[in-house]
């Protein structure tokens, strides 16, 4: 593709006027994870703007339709390529915009963008969408193993039923502790659920939409509401705030309609569950408990107080808070499937996690999310500060009664 | 007082001949209406941009709720966003936006004949404003560059913030110390608006001031209409955010 043909092809009219929108104050850095950990300006939300507006200029601005578009300089498309792809998508710049730009959404348009003109995606993300059609998951794991290492052998999944419950990727792979408490938590409410085969249940396709390389997504899509919809699933659950966000948010897109299903995060149901009694907490827990809200969840569909709802109720539980939580909360690394491409970013950022927790004194960390699950044990592997991780659904599992009806 | 007749004689070219001026007038005149042409022309490559972009797909756009709409109008009038973000930027950058504002609405006496009351009224918030919009750009500066010390600095804004400084103070020196001739400026202005191609006013400190604010059109920030717009969609998608995936 040559660079002198236009840049907004996937831009919405209301992403455009957001580009015009940015006033270049600079208050966004404060609040970006990626600044705080590299302070390179040169990868700031604000000049990633300026610069893709001078790309739209060059191609699109009046001059440009007066005597023709110029050529772009190819270093600089390169430049702006890493930099739109350094950035982990955790929406906190758009947060505290000061005009209230929809950077969460914008950002990985923009790698859309760079991926059609063939300068992104980075490392190994190129690989993604051929390692997705394969495997069905991005992590190049076999399907044969998503679902056997941790399903529990005496929790029933029935063949059709109202709830199916979405595992995800990263939960399958690399936060178990976390799938095996969703389902465990499931069983405990007495409620029958289905799930599909795991050569079924493929990649919900946020990674692929985070990266910029959409043409795979509605396929995907189209396949997982078809199955589900098969199985007469009224309500889809998952742990994954990426998964939950790119389903409610963008498979109506894909899917061309409204969804035959509601979609859920799983804190949703269980703080429901615990408030009608379906689920009952039969442990104390005299611990101090730290809960980091995941970006794409609080942020992404705006799940805050669920989670705090499931934590307060469990008796001798003391919660305190990060300095930025619910809405303001800080990215633990993981995002913008840029984990794997800018490891050291993303290990820094989830040290500070650890550390600012350690500093709170909390007894454990709380996580809603397989990616930041993953990341901030990673981050703590050869870390001074060391603090016991838990993912939520892993902790209620373990204090709730089992209901015995819906062991096989 | 020899000193003051030296700077009154560099302010006002008393020595100039009546064509020259009207040569002048006639440069800047076009340069005016070639400024204007290449703000509108500018827009105009936008709104092509934006009527040609992509369209959203199967989601309905909720209208907006007459709560959400006086919100966001809130949020445009009292900058609430940047108040969360910085309450000591806030305060410069409100001031000199309302400031700039009312000594923008203070100038309409320039361009229209008769001058509409509504004008006359707003003129004394206009002087007062004129004295504060300085004070107001000062402010911004030091709280970015002094006490902030910002990494990320913005050559276009230190721009567009280094030439309302200059259009500020060059014409509060004309209200205060150096008056052109009133008339004449009237005569130039609406000469402008009505295509006559008048003579410029013989005051140099006039002709600078016109100058800065031909550069100030031709730089415009496309922000002082693209923000509003884009803080109307952020407090209907903060207000929708617990609808997500809760009421669907």
């Amino acid at each position: 593709m040559k660079n002198k043909n236009c840049f907004t092809e996937n831009l919405t009219v209301q992403q455009l006027i957001e580009l015009d929108a940015c006033t270049q104050c600079g208050e966004c850095l404060k609040f970006c994870p990626v600044q705080d950990v590299n302070s390179n300006p040169s990868i700031s939300p604000p000049e990633k703007i300026r610069i893709f507006k001078e790309f739209i200029k060059a191609t699109e601005g009046l001059k440009a339709r007066l005597f023709g578009s110029r050529d772009i300089d190819r270093q600089l498309l390169e430049d702006f390529t890493k930099a739109v792809f350094e950035c982990t998508t955790c929406g906190a710049c758009g947060q505290h915009c000061p005009v209230g730009i929809f950077t969460q959404r914008l950002w990985p348009i923009l790698r859309k963008e760079m991926v059609k003109r063939g300068f992104g995606p980075i490392g190994a993300q190129a690989k993604m969408p051929e390692v997705i059609q394969n495997t069905g998951n991005p992590y190049n794991m076999p399907s044969e193993d998503r679902f056997k290492p941790w399903f529990p052998e005496d929790v029933k999944v029935a063949g059709k039923a109202d709830i199916a419950y979405y595992a995800g990727c990263t939960g399958a792979y690399s936060a178990q502790p976390m799938v095996k408490g969703d389902v465990l938590v499931l069983k405990a409410t007495g409620e029958s659920f289905t799930m599909l085969p795991p050569e079924e249940e493929v990649c919900c396709g946020f990674p692929l939409f985070a990266s910029g390389q959409h043409d795979m997504l509605e396929d995907l899509t189209k396949r997982l509401v078809q199955a589900y919809k098969a199985k007469g699933v009224r309500l889809l659950l998952s742990s994954c705030p990426c998964c939950v966000n790119i389903m409610s948010r963008d498979w109506p897109i894909f899917y061309g309609q409204e969804l035959p299903f509601k979609i859920r995060h799983m804190t949703q149901y269980a703080a429901e569950a615990l408030e009608s009694g379906k689920l009952k907490i039969r442990k104390d827990l005299p611990e101090r408990l730290i809960y980091h809200d995941p970006c794409y969840l609080s942020r992404g569909v705006g799940i805050i107080e669920e989670p705090r709802v499931i934590l307060r109720s469990i008796p001798g539980v003391q919660l305190v808070e990060f300095d930025g939580y619910g809405i303001n909360s800080k990215c633990c690394g993981a995002g913008g499937a840029a984990r794997k491409v800018y490891p050291e970013n993303a290990n820094a950022i989830g040290r500070a996690t650890i550390d600012e927790a350690v500093k709170k004194q909390a007894d454990r960390l709380i996580f809603s999310c397989p990616a930041c699950y993953a990341q901030v044990n990673e981050g703590m592997l050869n870390h001074d500060k060391q603090i016991r991780v838990t993912d939520i659904m892993e902790l209620l599992s373990s204090l709730v009664e089992q209901d015995e009806k819906a062991t096989s | 007082m020899a000193h003051e007749h030296v700077a009154e004689s560099v302010i006002r070219w008393e020595s100039r001949e009546q064509p020259f001026m009207q040569i002048l007038g006639i440069v800047l005149t076009l340069c005016y209406y070639l400024s204007i042409l290449a703000l509108l022309g500018n827009y105009a490559a936008k709104v092509l941009t934006w009527v040609k972009s992509k369209p959203v797909n199967g989601v309905k756009s909720d209208k907006m709720k007459l709560k959400t709409f006086m919100k966001a109008a809130g949020d445009i009038l009292f900058f609430r966003r940047l108040l969360i973000v910085s309450d000591v930027l806030w305060f410069g950058e409100w001031t000199f936006h309302v400031s700039f504002l009312l000594v923008i609405l203070g100038h309409l006496r320039y361009f229209l004949n008769p001058v509409p009351r509504l004008v006359w009224a707003i003129q004394p918030f206009g002087t007062i404003a004129g004295y504060v919009l300085p004070f107001a750009l000062v402010h911004i500066f030091t709280v970015k560059f002094l006490i902030e010390k910002k990494k990320y600095v913005s050559s276009y804004n230190l721009l567009l913030l280094i030439l309302i400084l200059a259009l500020s103070i060059s014409g509060l020196l004309m209200k205060t110390v150096y008056h052109p001739d009133i008339v004449s400026v009237k005569t130039f202005v609406m000469g402008i608006v009505t295509f006559r191609f008048p003579p410029v006013p013989d005051s140099a400190l006039f002709i600078f001031h016109f100058v800065l604010v031909l550069a100030l059109i031709v730089n415009l920030p496309a922000h002082i209409f693209a923000a509003p717009l884009v803080l109307m969609g952020a407090r209907q998608r903060d207000d929708a955010l617990s609808q997500v995936i809760h009421e669907k």
